[in-house]
């Protein structure tokens, strides 16, 4: 018995113990190295470039260890691309990807990053690079880059260093986020803008209208579609202009432009040198009047302030909607995807389309029942957009203070600012998948076959190194005019003679139109494009963005007498409006002063 | 027994309420159903104000999508699955093992043990500390990390040991005088008389892992991966129905897949069902397991 119970207790006592050592089992485990990479899965595109020789054989590759954030319109996997092959092979070099949803790739890079997990990271946006320059987390780059990036540092220019130089010292790389002309290099003194407003075009020609050039004529064209109603859509149906989100969706931004201010936009007034708000400005005042009077003439949507993007873009396939301004991503392909949508669904209706059939939109032609208009200009003469400017929309990338692998980073880096690297990253293999062609640059090569080379480039993988993110691609502003925007300027004027459309006017020319033209500096977030951070932002800035946007909302509706914006702006100052302006002021200051 | 007229006239009410309050809980499941299997055109039509399905309009297309060969879905379901059934079935074992002795009175340092399982409670290790613990043992990137650091749930722990702690000792001393050592005491007497608070425990463990999130974004970096969570948030946040097929397989996405509103909504359909569908088959356990759980001291 006593045998018994001493094999009882130690039972338990081991068993206990166990248990409590199980709880911790992650704290008390001995550390133990990292298992070594699982080989990532190549595809069978992954081929041995013959023009390309491995340089030292049989040295292990280097490992470069990266996190890509999965985003819409891309899907990210773990497989080899034949273009990071090819590079991989060229360079003795292998990727460890860490993939995460791109609304959370901040928390997982600030994680990976305390971990000493990565060699290779992002800034996400400029005040995000600058906070993590000042907390110590970034490598200097400034001595490094001449001596182990020689064919990049020449890239790293004054106007770059504008940007990404902190206290003088380099710590990441930037590249242009979009070319402002075909065939030229982007500038970081204009602004771009992917914001644009199209009119119902068959509406026009019912009413014998023309587009309106100016934000009264906009009125009157609105409120003729809705008191002729030339969709014969129904007065309970029709929406002259449409929108969603309330003011933040761009959707009314054109109106916004035309009395000289932008919505949760600062700027800088060259008057005193202060930083202040666009939201307190006596224009928007005037933006609002223009919006309140629309509003109760029946022509902005009436759900403008509560429905979604999808309820908004229903509207639009049904044929319910007159004006149509918005950014990029529901105009995205071509003439418009949603425009296209709305196309098959028309021909749905008219029962020339089965549902389920397979729709093939005429991208190369502007979209059937739609025209884009120039912003309208104001009283003033003020219009446009907002925008970012040429250098401003792309995260820095950057190397964490504790990178193991910083030489492979500097080795790739380099290597895609050299000419050789910039053709394998965009083209792949000369003569084999491209030509190269004295007048029209790189040309399909005999493994294109009878695909369009676009969508051949798109499959191999071109600009993507890793594969699911140009990070590492588009940091090179280099010979991308030289090459690049000559074949696709080539690509589109063929398309226009083709097609009788003036080119410039559809697709992808437009964007770079618009990105010249109707994005306006004075739109442009100063403080998001100098990088500007006030310490009190973090705490004020929603309290004062939900202030703002209930007042315009009340206004606009007419729940609130226009008088009442007087009410907000001083409310705005007092709730801490004042203390980000300071605040914002003194940054820029500091920085004139570096 | 006949009701009074006020007890009647309650009734009704009650019955009202419930019904009211039924339908307020069902409406939103309901709805998601309806617009996954209505066509987008009937959907548009109704201004997105469906609630019921028009029989005539049917379409199963977004579940045939989802479901597809190579399907993205039922590669995450499979990831999830393991996880529910091999993470719970250790999770319940180790509970067991440290509930059943801390459950005996006579055990010796039981009171400094239970001491520390209750500190751990109260402070948490922190994200990035844990996450270089979890990257110091290797299981970065291993579904293993979101079953090892988790292996015993503390509250569930001391749940179970009260539990045990209530079983009558007579009958483990009596097996005891039979012969019986701690392990059959254990396996014999104490499980099967403890169902309840396994099959409950089972349940917090399994929905835990079905729901979890925060542990797959931080600890997993392959997609191939990724539990049904993280993949639905992607889905319906990407709003990409290419996200549903493997990549590469760009003639398949060509075929113009369902309207994305249909997936989503078939998507949350699919991820939702089967953990709902389990909880009628334990609920019998899970009304007394959780009672025992919350009036034992």
């Amino acid at each position: 018995m006593a045998q018994k119970m001493l094999s009882r207790r130690s039972f338990l006592k081991a068993a206990g113990l166990s248990g409590a050592g199980a709880i911790l089992a992650s704290c008390a485990r001995t550390a133990t190295p990292t298992p070594e990479l699982k080989p990532t899965q190549a595809t069978d595109k992954v081929t041995v470039a013959p023009t390309v020789p491995p340089t030292a054989a049989p040295k292990a590759p280097d490992e470069i260890r990266v996190m890509l954030g999965q985003f819409a319109g891309a899907t990210v996997t773990e497989q080899v691309s034949y273009i990071e092959g090819l590079i991989c092979e060229r360079l003795n070099i292998k990727f460890k990807k860490a993939i995460v949803p791109g609304d959370v790739r901040i928390e997982k890079r600030n994680v990976m990053m305390a971990g000493g997990e990565l060699d290779y990271a992002f800034g996400a946006g400029l005040p995000d690079y600058y906070d993590l320059i000042s907390r110590g987390q970034l490598l200097d780059l400034t001595d490094l880059l001449p001596a182990k990036a020689p064919n990049y540092w020449p890239y790293v220019d004054d106007t770059m260093k504008k940007y990404i130089a902190y206290k003088g010292r380099v710590y990441g790389l930037i590249g242009p986020a979009v070319p402002l002309k075909f065939g030229e290099p982007p500038r970081a003194d204009k602004p771009s803008t992917w914001v644009r407003t199209a009119m119902r075009k068959d509406w026009l020609e019912k009413l014998g209208l023309q587009p309106p050039k100016n934000i009264d004529e906009f009125f009157d064209v609105a409120k003729a579609f809705y008191d002729q109603d030339p969709g014969g859509v129904g007065k309970d149906n029709i929406i002259p202009i449409v929108a969603c989100n309330g003011f933040v969706w761009n959707n009314l931004d054109f109106a916004f432009g035309a009395y000289g201010v932008q919505y949760n936009t600062w700027y800088l007034d060259e008057a005193d040198q202060t930083v202040k708000s666009y939201d307190v400005h006596p224009g928007m005042k005037d933006a609002l009047a223009w919006l309140q009077k629309a509003y109760a003439a029946n022509l902005i949507d009436k759900d403008f302030i509560t429905q979604k993007e999808p309820q908004m873009l229903d509207k639009i396939k049904n044929g319910y909607v007159g004006v149509f301004s918005s950014h990029y991503y529901p105009q995205w392909i071509g003439g418009g995807a949603i425009f296209h949508e709305m196309e098959q669904l028309q021909l749905i209706k008219e029962g020339s389309l089965k549902e389920g059939d397979k729709f093939t939109p005429d991208t190369d032609n502007p979209p059937t029942y739609w025209t884009y208009l120039e912003p309208p200009t104001g009283p003033n003469g003020d219009s446009g957009y907002p925008g970012s400017m040429g250098y401003s929309g792309v995260w820095p990338g950057c190397i964490p203070r504790n990178a193991k692998n910083v030489d492979a980073v500097l080795k790739l880096w380099d290597f895609l600012a050299t000419e050789e690297g910039y053709l394998l990253l965009n083209y792949g293999v000369k003569d084999k998948d491209y030509v190269m062609t004295e007048d029209k640059g790189p040309q399909p090569g005999p493994a294109v076959g009878d695909k369009d080379f676009a969508t051949y480039r798109q499959e191999i993988g071109c600009s993507q190194v890793p594969q699911g993110w140009n990070g590492f691609g588009s940091t090179y502003p280099g010979f991308a005019q030289k090459y690049e925007w000559a074949t696709s300027a080539y690509s589109t004027e063929r398309a226009a003679t083709k097609y009788g459309v003036p080119a410039g006017k559809f697709g992808t020319v437009l964007i770079y139109d618009m990105a010249l033209q109707w994005a306006r500096p004075k739109y442009v977030n100063f403080t998001g494009n100098q990088g500007l951070s006030a310490p009190s932002a973090g705490q004020l800035s929603a309290r004062l963005a939900a202030t703002r946007d209930e007042y315009c909302a009340k206004i606009v509706t007419g729940a609130f007498a226009l008088d009442k914006f007087d009410e907000f702006v001083a409310r705005w100052q007092a709730d801490g409006g004042d203390t980000l302006v300071n605040e914002y002021t003194e940054a820029y200051k500091a920085k004139l002063s570096e | 027994m006949k009701m009074t007229r006020g007890e009647r006239i309650f009734s009704v009410f009650n019955i009202i309420f419930m019904c009211v309050l039924n339908f307020i809980m069902l409406a939103p499941m309901l709805y998601v159903l309806t617009l996954s299997i209505m066509p987008e055109h009937i959907i548009s039509q109704h201004n997105h104000e469906l609630l019921l399905p028009i029989p005539k309009y049917i379409t199963l297309e977004s579940y045939r999508y989802i479901f597809a060969g190579n399907s993205q879905l039922i590669h995450a379901y499979s990831v999830t699955a393991f996880l529910v059934i091999v993470g719970t079935a250790i999770n319940i074992v180790f509970t067991m093992l440290m509930a059943y002795p801390l459950s005996k009175t006579d055990l010796k340092g039981r009171t400094a043990v239970m001491l520390y399982v209750f500190i751990t409670m109260l402070i948490g290790g922190g994200l990035i500390p844990t996450y270089l613990v979890v990257k110091a043992t290797g299981l970065i990137d291993s579904l293993w990390a979101l079953i090892i650091p988790n292996l015993i749930s503390p509250w569930y722990m001391i749940i179970m040991r009260n539990f045990f702690a209530a079983l009558p000792q007579e009958l483990l001393e009596a097996a005891m005088m039979d012969g019986a050592g701690e392990f059959t005491i254990l396996w014999r007497i104490v499980v099967p008389l403890s169902i309840p608070v396994i099959a409950t425990m089972s349940l917090f463990y399994g929905v835990g892992y079905w729901n979890n999130f925060f542990g797959v974004l931080i600890y997993i970096n392959s997609p191939s991966k990724w539990t049904l969570q993280p993949f639905l948030r992607q889905v319906l946040i990407e709003a990409s129905p290419r996200l549903l097929q493997e990549s590469g397989a760009l003639q398949e996405m060509l075929k113009a897949p369902p309207p994305m509103e249909q997936v989503k909504m078939a998507t949350i359909m699919a991820a939702t069902v089967p953990i709902l569908v389990i909880y009628p088959f334990v609920q019998k356990y899970f009304v007394k397991g959780v009672m025992i759980g919350s009036v034992k001291g």
